[in-house]
């Protein structure tokens, strides 16, 4: 008997252009959480897509017990006993927890001995023991559409759980999970170790890794670098491996130095009388200002609403010592303010359109000629620039953005708003989804812009990242200011005391 | 072992092929090269005689002046499907008014095509209706205006505008209209706009377009140019019936998706999508007259052929997102 529920060993995958895996292993123990890590485009995801029979491997071997076995599809990675919670939940909203989880497999029975109907009686029973198993107790037929994020990741584990799983692999579980809902799936990893379900479990949170997982397997570049006992690892070690150099610093020096107040916000509140409300700041000229709060505290729509994209019913807003209204993103774009926004993909980027088009789309007229002929040259030298002075790794100005890194789509949404050299950047999540790499640069750049004097608004959720780079942070709270830290003596603590002032 | 592989591997590569990239953007030439030699052979050479090809140029003049307006319409990602019954409601205007003054005529058609390019364009913008759903509605209101005006008798246009139907006049106002669409489309703020729209509505909402504005303008500018094509049709056909412009929308979007627009749209469109289209549209159907079919049947393979080309060059990771 093999000490290994599942071996993975000499893994190769290549797409066009790219080796993806480049003999890879991976060897699971029953009853350990095995954390899979590596910066983004390491191969995590491909290694577990063809663990999971959704990709096919080039080269390779994957043995069950000690026996070799070839996975050809997810039914039957399934059948084998390898379940997997991706990343982006795909329950049907409309349909009740029960319906959610038997799904294409419905118990059956018979009527009058011939007819095959579906046994609802036992898909709800089955599905009230198996949430018993995950500690849930909704009811198993209130639809999936009503529960809280957290919840449904409950129901597709109870999912995994019902097929009997030997080998679990959860992506980025907690990504959108607040610190009360981990808590409860560390609970469920652990009921299911003690069942000897081995756990593969992805994620880019250390503190997490160090704390749930038994051993860790670090990937960079496609290829496989090592396994450790978790207890022999520190997050410098992690880092370290994962990024394949010593990172002394996480964060740039900064040298910037705060002036007069260039932006003043002044009661400003959202027509939704659940959102934002009565907020007041004030922004200095070459300040980074953190944004700190748990999600669902209304920070992204704030900024949304200071930016025009969001409609608010009362408040001022006064630029330079002067009040604007900004109704649409037009306005505050004109006054000299520049939103990033969190969501890249869905707001940022314009996926099937060039570098160039990216780049160039906020400051078009500033190379139009008689105001109308867009005037490829000044539109080229802009990318070049951008290019130059971020280090955007792309292969030509016309490829089309959405065929670039997200650390490189970054830069270029970066670049595309300081082409109209605002005063006033507000970065909602700026590092979100970046590699270890990239997000040291972007950093960089921004520590570079407040030192010309530049003022940074800068939304984030991870708390380093807020305390590192901030001369001061904004903490909020179901939509409300609840206090400001001062960068040099935020703590964890002191940001979560204003963070969880509920009224 | 090996060899299993590989022909495990064997379908999926031809399948990868038919919908990668690359075939798509190949296409419409492959397309055309086809349709004109099957057309060329199957009519022993006929098509190609110059009077032959006079009568087939003739036809495309004014469904090119609508394609080039709906192009921009699915370039945004909308749909259009009111074209047919504008092309009718604009040359009854245009007949009408010919009788008064030529240009004041052109004008009208013109105007009539924007002003119902406008009401498209409200409901879609201010409603937040699909264009879908909205130029669906306004096709039937419109049919519905253009029978009421010409149930009782035709509407004839008079002698004077008749008598404009010349090719070299037909020739140069479509080229006009393509050069002048393909300069704003590539080189100007309007086409970037209109493309960042159809890339990403939001992004582009954020990045200081003003999304709604140029999806109405759109519309509005779609629909004058129908309005410019309804003039070319009453110069051609001299009295305008019930059934003008009938089914124009379909044979618009036949005519876009042979020069290899997905009728999905979104930004991935070429401009060269309309000009393929057009003269791909004119080789089949006068082929399909020439060779004797009957009407119906002629129909009956352009629909197959027009399900075949939808079939190949869709954009599947579109599909949700037609607005």
């Amino acid at each position: 008997m093999s000490e290994y529920v599942l071996e993975m060993s000499g893994v190769c995958k290549s797409f066009p252009g790219v080796k993806a895996l480049d003999h890879v292993q991976l060897k699971l123990k029953p009853g350990k959480v095995h954390a899979l890590m590596g910066e983004n485009g390491a191969g995590k995801s491909t290694l577990m897509k063809c663990m999971f029979g959704i990709y096919k491997m080039d080269e390779g071997q994957i043995k069950i017990d000690g026996q070799p076995v070839t996975i050809s599809d997810p039914m039957d990675a399934l059948h084998k006993g390898i379940a997997m919670v991706h990343q982006e939940l795909q329950p049907i909203p409309a349909r009740t927890v029960g319906e959610n989880i038997f799904l294409g497999r419905y118990p059956m029975k018979k009527v009058l001995g011939c007819i095959p109907v579906v046994d609802h009686k036992k898909m709800y029973d089955d599905t009230a023991d198996l949430l018993k198993r995950v500690r849930m107790s909704f009811d198993p037929k209130q639809k999936v559409g009503e529960l809280s994020v957290s919840q449904m990741q409950s129901v597709e584990i109870a999912k995994a759980v019902s097929a009997n799983c030997r080998v679990l692999i959860l992506d980025e579980p907690t990504s959108s999970l607040t610190s009360n809902e981990v808590e409860a799936l560390f609970r469920i990893i652990e009921d299911l170790k003690a069942e000897n379900v081995a756990v593969v479990y992805i994620s880019h949170k250390m503190d997490e890794i160090l704390r749930i997982s038994d051993e860790v397997t670090i990937m960079r570049d496609g290829r496989y670098i090592g396994t450790w006992e978790a207890n022999e690892l520190t997050t410098e070690k992690i880092i370290t491996q994962m990024v394949g150099r010593e990172l002394t610093n996480l964060y740039p020096p900064r040298e910037n130095v705060p002036g007069e107040v260039v932006f003043e916000v002044k009661d400003f509140t959202s027509i939704n009388p659940r959102s934002f409300r009565n907020v007041n700041f004030q922004l200095r000229k070459g300040e980074i200002l953190g944004v700190g709060g748990l999600v669902g505290a209304q920070r992204t729509e704030l900024m949304e609403g200071l930016f025009g994209i969001r409609s608010h019913t009362s408040g001022q807003i006064f630029y330079k010592g002067k009040e604007i209204k900004i109704s649409r993103p037009k306005d505050a774009i004109d006054q000299g303010i520049a939103m990033l926004t969190e969501d890249r993909r869905g707001s940022g980027i314009m996926g099937v359109l060039s570098v160039a088009d990216n780049i160039s789309i906020s400051s078009l007229n500033r190379y139009l000629d008689h105001g109308y002929f867009i005037n490829g040259k000044k539109v080229e030298k802009l990318v070049q620039d951008n290019v130059q002075k971020m280090n955007i790794k792309t292969p030509s100005s016309k490829t089309q953005i959405k065929s670039l890194s997200g650390g490189n789509q970054q830069k270029v949404l970066v670049g595309r708003w300081l082409a109209n050299d605002p005063d006033v950047l507000i970065l909602d999540e700026p590092t979100r989804g970046i590699d270890v790499g990239a997000k040291y640069e972007i950093y960089t750049i921004i520590a570079d812009l407040a030192k010309e004097g530049k003022s940074i608004i800068m939304i984030s959720s991870e708390m380093s990242e807020l305390i590192g780079m901030s001369d001061r942070i904004m903490v909020m709270c179901d939509g409300r200011v609840t206090g400001f830290v001062n960068g040099r003596d935020a703590t964890q603590e002191n940001i979560m005391a204003y963070a969880t002032q509920f009224e | 072992m090996e060899k299993q592989r590989k022909q495990e591997q064997q379908p999926s590569r031809v399948r990868s092929f038919l919908t990668g990239d690359t075939f798509k953007a190949l296409l419409p030439l492959i397309g055309f090269v086809v349709i004109i030699l099957v057309m060329n052979i199957m009519t022993e050479g006929r098509i190609l005689q110059p009077k032959k090809l006079r009568l087939l140029l003739s036809q495309i003049y004014y469904p090119t002046i609508v394609a080039t307006g709906v192009f921009f319409i699915m370039t945004l990602g909308s749909i259009d499907f009111t074209e047919g019954s504008t092309l009718g409601v604009a040359s009854i205007v245009v007949s009408a008014l010919s009788f008064t003054s030529i240009p004041l005529a052109i004008l009208g058609g013109i105007l009539t095509g924007a002003a119902i390019g406008a009401i498209n364009g409200f409901f879609h913008v201010k409603f937040k209706l699909q264009s879908f759903i909205v130029t669906i509605c306004t096709m039937y209101l419109f049919r519905g205006v253009c029978a009421y005006f010409t149930t009782e008798t035709a509407v004839p246009a008079s002698k004077a505008i008749r008598a404009m139907d010349q090719d070299w006049l037909k020739i140069t106002i479509t080229l006009a209209v393509l050069l002048i669409a393909w300069f704003l489309f590539r080189f100007t703020r309007i086409g970037n706009d209109v493309k960042a729209v159809g890339s990403g509505e939001t992004a582009a909402r954020f990045s200081g377009v003003r999304t709604d504005r140029v999806k109405f303008l759109a519309f509005v500018a779609a629909g004058a140019l129908t309005g410019l094509a309804a003039f070319v049709n009453v110069v051609k056909v001299g009295s305008i019936t019930a059934t003008a412009g009938n089914q124009l929308e379909t044979q618009i979007l036949i005519t876009l998706v042979l020069g290899g627009l997905p009728i999905t749209g979104g930004a991935k469109v070429r401009f060269s999508n309309v000009v393929v289209g057009t003269l791909m549209y004119a080789v089949l159907n006068s082929g399909l007259s020439i060779l004797g079919y009957e009407p119906q049947v002629q129909q009956l393979i352009k629909g197959i052929v027009f399900l075949v080309f939808v079939a190949l060059t869709i954009d599947r990771k579109a599909l949700k997102v037609i607005k």
